[in-house]
């Protein structure tokens, strides 16, 4: 290896990691002291690049591309202000899975608006003369612009540092990020800070975006690609901290530069292996502290109470099988699209209300149920089309499978808590991702297994039961997760299903009180592992097509943003937020084509005026109006539980 | 649960499914978001304008062309899922369009086990219509051996090219290209050596990395199959380094209309490239008025994946003219071997395979006064028979495939 | 009027409901004392009095204003001072920087406190200048949380239970402390479990007990009173 080579590798290392650092740090800054994971950090990013490029093109020419350079970044902080003084703030009393819809939903409505605004061609931002050229360094031929940036991004860090250690505001924002309410107490503005912070972080964002722009297309979109590694890299580096951003962002661009070279066939998993490594070894990151345990006083208890309907159905079987009723009654009245969408809202509700087993009953948010939803569906098409197995066989091995994919992972996973939690799980869905993706062989690689044949059940004695057709498949499916809710359900009414709510509100106590929490965490991983490997399995013999998307973390998001839009901390929550979402999606997507723009304002809207979720308002409205009436007020809970 | 009787509520609302209107739908699924937006959208408005021009002319039997149109994302789930919404709730008589490959080999499925014609535009893998064929899938656009191939039939010329190198995107298409590429250069030129291969993923930002792996191998010629943005972000990082004048590039899809324009002047010379359709070639009258009405509509010079989707309507109302009616196996057997003259050119649906067979141009990135980014020039044309695969080798892959 | 006055706060925990009717009154001057058990409500009333958790019903009024829908931090610099009982000193500050971080400017105030002032009440502080927060000992935490709440130029301080966890001798140091912050003029509102140490420090105090006021009186009375310290001060 001569001196040549290595001056340019390190250099294309230095240069990765400068651009990850411009834009992580806005975003670990961002979640130091306003406790967001802004999913909106890319949006914010493309607005950088867009900017630079409107203002080269239109106002400056390439000749201002420094001063488009230092422009690009402060409107991009002028529309985070706008967007955190106008929305972020509205939801911070809520829980903050609330805050993680409203940047998803912020990233739908920017990216379509970029679409509509600039158009969906990539664009390019010309370059200047002074920095398009190359220099020689020790032999090898090293670009100006990858000096400009490898020497712009450590001139930030430091001018960073400078404003948080040695200026005033400075040690108010890291006092802040390390106890909100005492700066508060303190008379520090929290309003005015916050938005400060966030603009702030904006600022890096767009500088991270506008100095991408010369050398990278711009696209409506582009933000998406970046915000997943910067996610890896703060995690990594430790959350809210500002040396692990700047580590984590050198480590991964080492990584992926020495990855290239080394293990260019696995290039694709290597950040998630070496964030499994970092939070197996150090949990809280390489610089992170262990995220404060929320005291009763500060978590929304509001949302909680609502988990008591103000009716209490398993009181009245008419209500509990009235719906079961109707539902086998559709297909005589509904035609097969409809049959067709109600299979997939099936589907979906078993994934969610599995995945809600982790979030609203133990306090887990799980990024990578669509892993154990993959596995599922791929055992079942890899046993159905290479083995040969009938599909009620292959069907019933999809849950343990994939249960046994959970306890794997769910043993490293558990050790976590929070937001690692949740990166650990995308990490290790991402890396069973880039394995069924890659395993051309094995899983038919990004083809997927495409025409899955669902062979007649055979029913001993008896000839096969066909359930081929979309008819027979939508009974098969409604029996199927009909019987797996009801076992969910019975789980949460158990005396496990309490356990683990004591475990969600106070893990700590519990384990005063000799509950292995550990254990109990795992286990309902595993169980809820089983449950959306068997979604997956029916997703297999229903669409009778699997790819590898059905495991990228897109997929996890879907049962996430389901449950949020439901309700969390009611049973059927998730399910209603299935319904909500497949009907809006596959409706929204035939009627327009900026489906993401009026999808995004759909879910704007749900943050800001229902808490608590669809269920969790219905709940509200008919505890008001049950109140009113006297006739039904001896079946409902007549007073709200004091404690 | 109250999920059910909402979802009761609004299923009864639904319940009645429109009766089929007197239109012939057209169920067409482009990637209208993310980074492939460009290739959907300039393929549908290849699509609608054809649409516009045949019921200009009074439909077909009578009937006026429909085209429904949804952003399948470039996912293939949400492409089975559109597939069937057509089929099931709108009662479309064909599915359209489909810009990834993995898509098309899903769509293909549910056409095959619904009985509707699926006509893909621009999803290339060989595999739609060799390995996993159906007698209800069709491509109007054409599939990687004709492209690989071509390439290295043109690359084979220049003997001094020995040792080749490849990028390409790590999935199917990238890997299956330089596959075909390798085979047809060793066949033309024995001595060719393959000294490395570098898969980034798709949709990465940064390449240095990579450019740095092809200086350090000092290849005569580079095999690229990055595409669409990738392609445009690969170049500007590239050029810097002088790699496009150090090593011979051959580029699939490089003649892209959107990619010269999105790097104007920027764009290297000499590039080995080619195009699945060009708006300058050939100077057919049918080209060029399918160029003036294109953008007349569109302000913009039509895409291959415009004329694409254009040839693609015109081969469907085409066939149904033949046949007389909508039956799908009267269209089937209306299409196979059907020969139109396109813009690109004649070019005929084989009879077997379903695949479009024309003439395929291959050239270099030039620039022309008349036009503000690079064209391609110093063209040669190879024909189908030279560079597509033969029906032989189509008829052993059906062995497998059932 | 009272310097600050509490009127039938009723205080919620999400649906559980924490404090009922709670009222009290302090006068510019005095220092009393919210004595009760664990978990009876004292930091319940603090931080529904400082904004942090706000009470549902009741009037909570600061020299005659009403604090309904202020946030903390407008509470504050209004002139109340929260000094929390898990001390929460900023762990990656010096002791200098906890308390310039807490330095308010916006007020004219007569005698503002300084960093200055602060070392000559907590010598020991200025000793330990330059270490971060989380250096420090129980005792000086204690007193840096202390200090840095004056440094909000509060007229009144509310210190929840300022002698938990600290050894007897610190105790004693603390008790005069209080007299001292009393003698610079500023108001203390103190919660406590330990009788004895309000004793010695307050005027008076009421007696917390689940959520709501159970007596109220004079030191004298009530160390005098067995049936109240039995009932709702004993472990």
């Amino acid at each position: 290896m001569d001196l040549s080579f290595l001056t340019v590798q390190v250099l294309s290392a230095l240069r990765q990691a400068a651009f990850l650092f411009l834009i992580s740090s806005g975003l670990t800054l961002v979640f130091g002291v306003l406790n967001i994971l802004n999913f909106a950090h890319g949006a914010l990013y493309m607005l950088g690049a867009y900017f630079i490029y409107w203002l080269t093109l239109y106002l400056v020419g390439p000749g201002g591309f420094l001063l488009a350079l230092l422009a690009a970044p402060l409107g991009v902080a002028l529309i985070a202000a706008v967007l955190e003084m106008g929305l972020l703030r509205r939801i911070y009393i809520q829980e903050e899975i609330y805050q993680l819809l409203l940047t998803y939903a912020l990233v739908l409505i920017i990216d379509d608006l970029a679409k509509i605004v600039f158009g969906p061609e990539f664009k390019s931002v010309p370059k200047p003369d002074f920095v398009s050229g190359s220099v020689t360094l020790f032999g090898g031929t090293v670009p100006v612009y990858t000096l400009l940036v490898v020497v712009l991004a450590p001139a930030v860090a430091a001018l960073l540092w400078y404003l948080l250690y040695k200026t005033k505001t400075g040690k108010v924002v890291r006092a802040t990020s390390s106890d909100r309410e005492m700066a508060d107490a303190l008379g520090i503005n929290m309003s005015a800070l916050f938005t400060l912070v966030f603009a702030f972080g904006a600022i890096l964002a767009g500088l991270g975006g506008a100095l991408a722009g010369p050398v990278r297309t711009v696209f409506p979109g582009v933000g998406t690609e970046v915000i997943i590694e910067c996610f890896v890299v703060v995690v990594i580096g430790g959350l809210g901290n500002l040396w692990g951003a700047l580590i984590g962002s050198i480590l991964i661009g080492a990584l992926e530069t020495i990855g290239i070279i080394v293990f260019p066939e696995f290039e694709m998993a290597l950040i998630y292996l070496l964030m499994v490594a970092v939070l197996v070894v150090r949990p809280w990151g390489l610089f992170g502290r262990p995220l404060k345990i929320k005291a009763l006083s500060e978590k929304n208890l509001e949302m909680e109470a609502q988990e008591i309907s103000p009716v209490h159905f398993s009181v009245h079987p008419a209500v509990r099988w009235a719906p079961l009723l109707l539902l086998l009654l559709v297909p005589l009245v509904a035609g097969r699209f409809y049959q067709y969408l109600l299979t997939q809202i099936f589907v979906a509700s078993l994934m969610a209300i599995a995945f809600n087993l982790l979030l609203g009953m133990t306090g887990l948010l799980s990024f990578g149920q669509a892993a154990f939803f993959g596995v599922g569906a791929y055992a079942v098409g890899l046993l159905v089309t290479k083995a040969g197995f009938g599909t009620l066989p292959a069907l019933l091995l999809s849950p343990a499978v994939a249960a046994a994919a959970a306890a794997v992972i769910g043993f490293f996973c558990v050790r976590l808590s929070g937001v690692h939690f949740a990166m650990l799980t995308l990490a290790f869905g991402q890396l069973i991702y880039a394995v069924v993706f890659k395993w051309y062989g094995f899983t038919g690689g990004d083809n997927g297994i495409q025409g899955i044949p669902v062979k007649p059940i055979a029913v001993a004695g008896l000839a096969g039961i066909d359930i081929g057709s979309t008819k027979e498949m939508y009974y098969f499916v409604l029996v199927v997760v009909g019987l797996s809710v009801e076992i969910l359900r019975r789980i949460r009414s158990s005396p496990f299903g309490a356990t683990l709510k004591s475990i969600r509100e106070n893990g700590q106590r519990a384990s005063y009180l000799g509950v292995n929490v550990k254990l109990y965490q795992w286990t309902a991983f595993v169980v809820a592992g089983a449950f959306t490997g068997l979604a997956g399995g029916l997703y297999a013999l229903m669409e009778k097509s699997i790819s590898p998307e059905i495991i990228h973390w897109t997929k996890s998001a879907e049962p996430v943003l389901m449950t949020i839009i439901g309700g969390i901390y009611t049973f059927v929550g998730p399910a209603v937020g299935a319904v909500v979402y497949i009907i809006l999606n596959s409706y929204l997507v035939a009627w327009t084509e900026k489906w993401a723009l009026v999808l995004g304002l759909v879910l704007l809207t749900l943050v800001l005026l229902l808490p608590g979720g669809v269920v969790g308002f219905v709940n509200e409205k008919a505890r008001q109006i049950f109140g009113k009436l006297r006739c039904i007020r001896r079946w409902s809970f007549s007073k709200s539980t004091t404690s | 649960m109250k999920k059910a009787l909402g979802v009761g509520v609004l299923v009864l609302l639904f319940a009645a499914t429109a009766m089929a209107a007197d239109t012939i739908k057209l169920g067409g699924m482009f990637p209208l978001s993310g980074r492939a937006a460009d290739l959907g959208i300039t393929c549908r408005q290849g699509a609608e304008l054809a649409v516009k021009e045949i019921n200009a002319k009074g439909g077909v039997l009578g009937k006026k062309l429909e085209l429904l149109s949804a952003d399948d994302k470039a996912n293939v789930q949400e492409g089975v899922s559109l597939a069937k919404r057509y089929i099931q709730k709108d009662g479309v008589n064909f599915l359209f369009g489909v810009v990834s490959s993995a898509g098309s080999l899903a769509v293909g499925e549910v056409a095959k086990q619904e009985k509707v014609i699926f006509m893909d535009t621009v999803a290339s893998t060989d595999t739609l219509t060799k390995e996993k064929w159906n007698r209800y899938t069709f491509r109007v656009g054409t599939c990687n051996s004709q492209e690989a191939n071509s390439l290295a039939l043109y690359a084979a010329k220049n003997k001094k090219l020995v040792k080749f190198y490849n990028i390409g995107p790590d999935y199917e298409y990238g890997r299956t290209m330089w596959e075909l590429f390798k085979a047809k250069t060793k066949e033309q030129n024995p001595k060719a050596e393959f000294i490395g291969e570098q898969w980034p993923k798709l949709f990465i930002p940064d390449y240095t990395s990579y450019i740095n792996a092809i200086l350090s191998a000092k290849p005569d010629a580079v095999f690229c199959t990055l595409w669409g943005g990738d392609l445009v972000a690969f170049i500007k990082q590239a050029k810097p380094y002088g790699v496009f004048d150090k090593m011979k590039w051959v580029i699939a899809t490089g003649g892209d209309i959107t990619v010269a324009k999105a790097l104007g002047k920027e764009m290297p010379k000499g590039l080995i490239v080619d195009q699945r359709y060009y708006f300058h070639w050939p100077n057919s009258k049918r080209n060029q008025a399918f160029v003036k009405a294109y953008t007349a509509d569109y302000k913009d010079y039509p895409s291959a994946w415009a004329a694409e989707g254009y040839d693609g309507v015109y081969f469907l109302a085409e066939a149904i003219r033949k046949a007389g009616s909508l039956d799908t196996e009267k269209v089937v057997a209306a299409l196979e071997g059907l020969t139109l003259e396109l813009p690109r050119g004649k070019a005929t649906l084989r009879k077997e395979d379903h695949q479009l067979s024309s003439d395929f141009m291959v050239g270099e990135t030039v620039f022309d006064k008349a036009y503000p980014f690079a064209i391609v020039g110093k063209s040669e044309v190879f024909h189908a028979d030279k560079v597509l695969y033969s029906i032989e080798e189509w008829k052993k892959a059906q062995a497998a495939n059932k | 009027m009272p310097l600050l006055d509490l009127n039938s706060i009723n205080t919620f925990y999400g649906r559980s409901h924490i404090l009922f009717d709670v009222s009290l009154s302090v006068e510019k001057g005095e220092v009393v004392s919210l004595i009760g058990r664990n978990g009876a409500g004292k930091s319940t009333t603090f931080r529904s009095i400082i904004g942090l958790t706000p009470p549902q019903s009741g009037e909570a009024r600061f020299k005659g204003e009403l604090l309904r829908g202020l946030r903390a931090y407008q509470i504050c610099r209004r002139g109340i001072g929260f000094v929390p009982e898990d001390r929460r000193c900023f762990p990656d500050l010096t002791v200098r920087e906890n308390l310039e971080v807490a330095e308010r400017r916006e007020k004219e105030v007569a005698h503002p406190w300084t960093v200055e002032r602060i070392y000559a009440l907590f010598p020991r502080l200025q000793e330990r200048e330059k270490n971060l927060g989380s250096q420090l000992s129980g005792g000086e935490q204690q007193m840096l949380t202390i200090a840095r709440t004056l440094m909000t130029n509060p007229e009144v301080l509310l210190l929840d239970e300022p002698s938990e966890g600290l050894a007897p001798l610190v105790v004693a140091l603390l008790a005069d402390l209080i007299g001292e912050i009393r003698k610079e003029g500023v108001t203390v509102l103190l919660a406590e479990q330990n009788l004895h140490f309000c004793a010695k420090v307050s005027d008076r105090g009421y007696v917390i007990d689940k959520g709501s006021v159970k007596y109220e009186g004079t030191m004298a009375d009530l160390l005098s009173n067995e049936e109240v310290k039995e009932k709702y001060l004993a472990v």
